[in-house]
């Protein structure tokens, strides 16, 4: 008797167990399904809405339009500085530097991704003193995006095995030659992997710019240049000055663009699962 | 000849490389250099009590952090509180229990959800958070329109914003932290017949608890530096002190409110300062986190913002 009762006592337990992660793992997935849905009603009907009406599909089109480019201009002038140096930083760190000197860039690089992003524009607002330009946003985003590409590049690099590096300069091989014929090919998928996931992060990142643009800036020097996140940004932080139709519009295409380069990411590293 | 030509090109590569170390780490150096020159006339005015003076008043030029800290530690708390709850049981789960394809779907859309912008996750809160959280407690208002509870801006919307932009963190750390513990004592404990519960209850929550504390301590320091979804949301007023329900501001959404316009110049040093209180903070917390966690992926919930 106290048997049976103990062993049904271990399954509801049991039973008690699963439905509680159960649960709480649909509470986790509920945000995203909840925030996929409200965005992608309301920007559907505001696309349709601008769209559908010949008066306001100019204007709406050419808004869109100049965000679009000037954030694809931003996050294309960004990359090409970040990710050459930051690679470059990360060859270092995980080919030549020595065991202690590995760690020691290692535990800089931590401290330094810790940086919250929205003082790196307040940094360089203070270092342009406060000229406010693609330039600046473009800086801000690199000094923000730095020494994250470092940390996951070197950490992609660092998992090439040994094995094939010393097999490589066993060979006469030299290092330059080991690096590009071996070590870069064999972490190539992966590098390119994480680094589109710090492209997609980048992409919707609005914190750097925000303080560039709008600190000491006036209004008509920030229209000049207004990248697809600051001008939702700015539009919700004014309140229904704008047309709320364009803010899910730009909402929708933003969210759009970002998970289509993670869905590239994880297309370019699927076979690694 | 050629060898030495060859080993002249190494070197030059290498010099080269470690000119780009110091780069990125001289970048680092400056941009802390920076906030400190920059919050100096505030340091200079206030001293350390700038910490614990409990207003921030422009027209009187009185500036302290203790608003700020208290909005930040509370909203962080709020939001560490949900996703460390809901995190770690999703861990838990996408790594014990239910059909592999089923799982695989879930991961991927938590992993979406570490992608999605704070400005776009701002559009969320305002179209869903705050309309619930109005519903919610709109009684408490009695009618009178501007009232500040009932409106659903304020620290709560903050810390659940906040809480669903933390989760992919944990879930993601706290996953890697059970994959990585031992495998074999697991599987005795279910050949020795034990419950799934039993099993992770004696076989697999010994190994990951510094996992877990890693994943919150990285959740905290995420949950620090956000600015913009939060100064949506927050209702942007700085007291230290008013309940849940109450507008408040945080470290990160006070300067994302306030650097948009001009501001006399010791109030942009004290929002420097600010500033630099909040690195200080969140570099511990992220610190702390690191420190816990032992292997490294791949993975979006290990990037630090």
């Amino acid at each position: 008797m106290t048997r049976v009762s103990y062993k049904t006592g271990r399954k509801l337990k049991n039973a008690l167990f699963v439905s509680i992660l159960s649960l709480m793992t649909s509470l986790a997935v509920l945000p995203l399904l909840s925030l996929l849905w409200s965005i992608g009603v309301q920007g559907v009907a505001a696309l349709v809405g601008l769209f559908g009406a010949p008066l306001s599909r100019g204007a709406a089109s050419a808004v869109l339009a100049s965000a679009l480019v000037q954030s694809l201009i931003t996050a294309a002038a960004s990359v090409a500085i970040a990710m050459p140096l930051g690679v470059a930083a990360a060859i270092y760190s995980s080919q030549y530097a020595g065991l202690r000197a590995g760690r020691t860039i290692r535990f800089i690089m931590d401290i330094l991704s810790g940086l919250p992003s929205i003082l790196s524009g307040m940094v360089v607002f203070v270092l342009l003193s406060g000229v406010s330009s693609m330039l600046a946003g473009v800086l801000a985003l690199v000094l923000y995006m730095l020494p994250v590409v470092v940390r996951m590049a070197d950490q992609v690099l660092v998992a090439v095995p040994v094995a094939y590096i010393e097999g490589s300069l066993a060979l006469g091989a030299s290092r330059i030659q080991t690096i590009f014929a071996v070590v870069l090919p064999t972490a190539g998928k992966n590098l390119v992997t994480a680094l589109l996931f710090v492209v997609a992060r980048m992409v919707g990142e609005t914190a750097p710019l925000l303080v560039i643009l709008d600190g000491g800036a006036t209004f008509q020097g920030k229209a000049g240049f207004q990248p697809l996140p600051l001008r939702l940004y700015s539009a919700l932080a004014q309140g229904g000055s704008v047309s709320h139709q364009i803010v899910y519009a730009e909402a929708l295409i933003l969210l759009a663009i970002i998970v289509a380069v993670y869905g590239l990411a994880r297309w370019v590293g699927r076979s690694d699962r | 000849m050629r060898q030495v030509s060859a080993r002249g090109w190494n070197g030059l590569f290498a010099g080269v490389l470690a000119a780009c170390v110091l780069v990125v780490i001289g970048a680092g150096i400056l941009a802390l250099a920076t906030l400190i020159v920059a919050s100096a006339p505030s340091i200079r005015e206030f001293g350390i009590s700038f910490l614990w003076i409990p207003a921030w008043n422009p027209l009187h030029r009185q500036y302290g952090a203790l608003p700020f800290l208290y909005g930040s530690f509370l909203t962080a708390g709020i939001a560490v509180l949900l996703a460390g709850v809901i995190g770690v049981t999703t861990a838990v789960a996408l790594t014990q229990i239910g059909v592999r394809w089923l799982r695989s779907v879930l991961s991927l859309l938590l992993e979406v959800l570490a992608v999605i912008p704070s400005v776009v996750y701002g559009v969320w809160a305002l179209l869903v958070i705050v309309p619930i959280i109005a519903r919610l407690t709109d009684h408490q208002a009695g009618g009178s329109v501007g009232a500040f509870t009932g409106s659903g801006f304020g620290m709560l919307a903050g810390g659940v914003v906040l809480g669903v932009m933390v989760m992919p963190t944990v879930v993601a750390v706290t996953r890697e932290a059970i994959a990585s513990a031992p495998k074999d004592i697991a599987e005795a404990a279910m050949a020795l017949g034990a419950t799934r519960q039993e099993t992770v209850a004696l076989a697999v929550m010994p190994f990951v608890r510094k996992g877990i504390l890693g994943s919150l301590y990285l959740g905290l320091a995420r949950a620090f530096g956000e600015a913009v979804a939060v100064s949506l949301v927050i209702g942007n007023q700085p007291r230290s002190g008013g309940g849940l329900l109450g507008r408040a501001s945080t470290l990160a959404s006070m300067l994302a409110h306030t650097l948009s316009g001009t501001v006399p110049p010791l109030q942009t040093a004290a929002l420097y300062e600010l500033g630099l209180v909040l690195f200080l903070i969140a570099a511990v917390f992220y610190g702390l986190g690191r420190s816990y966690i032992a292997r490294e992926a791949i993975s979006l919930g290990f990037l630090p913002w």
